[in-house]
């Protein structure tokens, strides 16, 4: 399996998005660009240099340090630039790039790193058509974006959904269940009938399959804690709250780095669902 | 008498936007808010960063917003100004024209053949993103049908599909839609298994009040005359286009006022003259 992924905080900010008319998807620039690369610094050729730009970017990112995640998005897209690179690199970038726009503080930075997020995927998407991860990732990133950028909403929507429900059926486990938890979180949280996709419903249908793949991984049970609440059931939303507290709070005592994250959002979610 | 001497020129107001059963919330609205607020200011001719803009998709958070001093103007759906008209003091100014048009016809959804008149909705449940204001649902948007029974429960839900999809499966369940959800019936799959059964006159959708009197009228004038002509400003298309809306015009007095009458109608006591 490739590199766990770990989308969650990412993906529980997803949809958060008001309704605009801005274009999602615009041509990406060349993947040279994208990494930075001026006239005379060539990609690299060797494949070894390849494997231990990856492998060193990786290192990096899972540092979950924000500057040290920018140096690993440009070691992805510089081994990601080479002819017959692995599709690796640049899904890579893309998580690094969408973590970072959960971490920046700048603003301007979160909305470049989440414009950045949204070229990369694409060239993945290009790359290898066919790989459910490249799916994913677009969906991650243009979710992303549209926060960043509100206007950007209204044409991701649909591309959003159709993403998240192409890397459903190809790979549900892919992310600890990633799209279905993505999908959750979507119908969820998106504008409902008849203006977008919302159907609180069809999230707690979603959430509860995320859960069942799952079992064990705490953002699972966020989202089905959400769909939960979002469809009237607080009382079993503040269950799950807490059986995802419990299991990041003992994925971080074994030194998970996203798992305080995780413990942050359901005590925010117990805070929120009140006393019962 | 208006206001606090805290809204001096110089003070920082708040546009407090409150859309009970709506998409989006406070934080996700934030930097659309942001940006309408900036047009809005410059377009009243004021410093970009004399006004902020705040979003509340909930009626007790909108009147928390509200009931602060430097909440001088309120974007507020017709529902949430008929509930707090008198309470905080708000004064229409201006009506939003939306994609759907600046008036807004309310329609109630039931499985089809079931019901035939109000009387026949006893011990149902009525509800839609409407329904925190039950007086609102009993006068304006349904009294020109009939009186409801008393028996007759008037629930809020922002999930619309959800009451729908129970009231297909035939619960007693009466729905009511606005606009764009009426005209968007049909496209459910289960659609078929519905019908509307009473529409509301058409009345103002969304409303830009003052509040309470804060602002000195000088001041309160030079931003409905900013607000008026915002459509007409670079760059104003975007922002309102996010926040569903064309632009902004007088109100329609007339079908306000017929609006204000059903709703004190259906909030006197039972028996009390109209």
């Amino acid at each position: 399996m490739r590199g766990r992924a770990r989308a969650a905080s990412s993906l529980a900010a997803l949809c958060a998005v008001s309704l605009g008319c801005a274009t999602a998807l615009k041509e990406p620039r060349p993947l040279g660009d994208l990494a930075g690369l001026g006239p005379g610094n060539a990609p690299p050729a060797d494949p070894v240099e390849i494997a231990t730009l990856v492998s060193g970017a990786e290192a990096l990112f899972a540092e979950r340090d924000v500057d040290k995640a920018k140096t690993a998005v440009l070691m992805f897209l510089r081994a990601a630039s080479a002819d017959k690179a692995p599709i690796e690199a640049l899904l890579g970038a893309v998580r690094a790039q969408v973590w970072l726009t959960d971490h920046e503080t700048d603003p301007r930075a979160r909305v470049q790193a989440a414009m950045a997020a949204v070229e990369a995927a694409q060239w993945c998407g290009r790359l290898a058509p066919l790989d459910p991860e490249c799916d994913y990732w677009l969906g991650a990133a243009l979710g992303v974006q549209a926060r960043e950028r509100p206007s950007t909403g209204l044409s991701a929507l649909p591309k959003i959904e159709e993403l998240f429900r192409r890397s459903a059926q190809a790979l549900p486990t892919l992310d600890e269940a990633g799209p279905e938890r993505a999908l959750a979180l979507l119908y969820v949280r998106a504008p409902g009938w008849p203006t977008g996709p919302g159907d609180p419903d069809l999230g707690l249908r979603h959430a509860r399959t995320a859960v069942e793949l799952r079992p064990d991984y705490p953002p699972n049970h966020l989202a089905l804690a959400e769909a939960l609440s979002a469809t009237g059931d607080a009382g079993a939303g503040r269950l799950e709250y807490r059986r995802a507290l419990d299991l990041a709070r003992a994925m971080a005592a074994r030194g998970d780095r996203d798992a305080s994250e995780w413990a942050a959002d359901a005590e925010k979610g117990l805070r929120d669902a009140g006393v019962e | 008498m208006y206001g606090a001497a805290a809204h001096a020129p110089s003070a920082p107001k708040t546009l407090v936007v409150c859309a009970p059963g709506y998409p989006a919330d406070t934080a996700a609205a934030q930097p659309t808010m942001n940006a309408f607020a900036k047009l809005a200011a410059e377009a009243a001719g004021w410093r970009a960063e004399s006004l902020r803009a705040l979003y509340d998709q909930t009626a007790e958070g909108g009147l928390q917003r509200l009931a602060a001093p430097d909440a001088v103007f309120a974007l507020v759906t017709l529902p949430f100004f008929l509930q707090n008209e008198a309470g905080l003091r708000l004064a229409a100014r201006l009506q939003a024209v939306q994609e759907s048009g600046a008036a807004e016809t309310w329609s109630l959804a039931v499985r089809r053949g079931r019901v035939a008149s109000p009387a026949a909705l006893d011990g149902w449940e009525i509800t839609g993103g409407a329904g925190y204001a039950p007086e609102f649902v009993r006068g304006p948007v349904l009294g020109g049908w009939g009186a409801l029974p008393t028996s007759a429960r008037v629930t809020f839900t922002a999930n619309v599909l959800s009451a729908l999809r129970r009231a297909a499966a035939g619960e007693p369940v009466a729905v009511v839609l606005d606009g764009p959800q009426a005209k968007a019936l049909e496209t459910l799959p289960f659609g078929p298994d519905l019908e509307i059964i009473a529409r509301s006159d058409p009345m103002p959708g969304t409303l830009l009040c003052a509040v309470g009197g804060r602002l000195p009228p000088k001041q309160a004038d030079e931003f409905v005359r900013g607000l008026e002509r915002l459509h007409t400003r670079p760059g104003s298309a975007e922002i309102l286009k996010t926040m569903r809306l064309l632009r902004f015009e007088a109100v329609d007095r007339q079908a306000l006022d017929a609006a204000r009458r059903s709703f004190a109608a259906a909030r006197a006591p039972a028996g009390a003259a109209p």
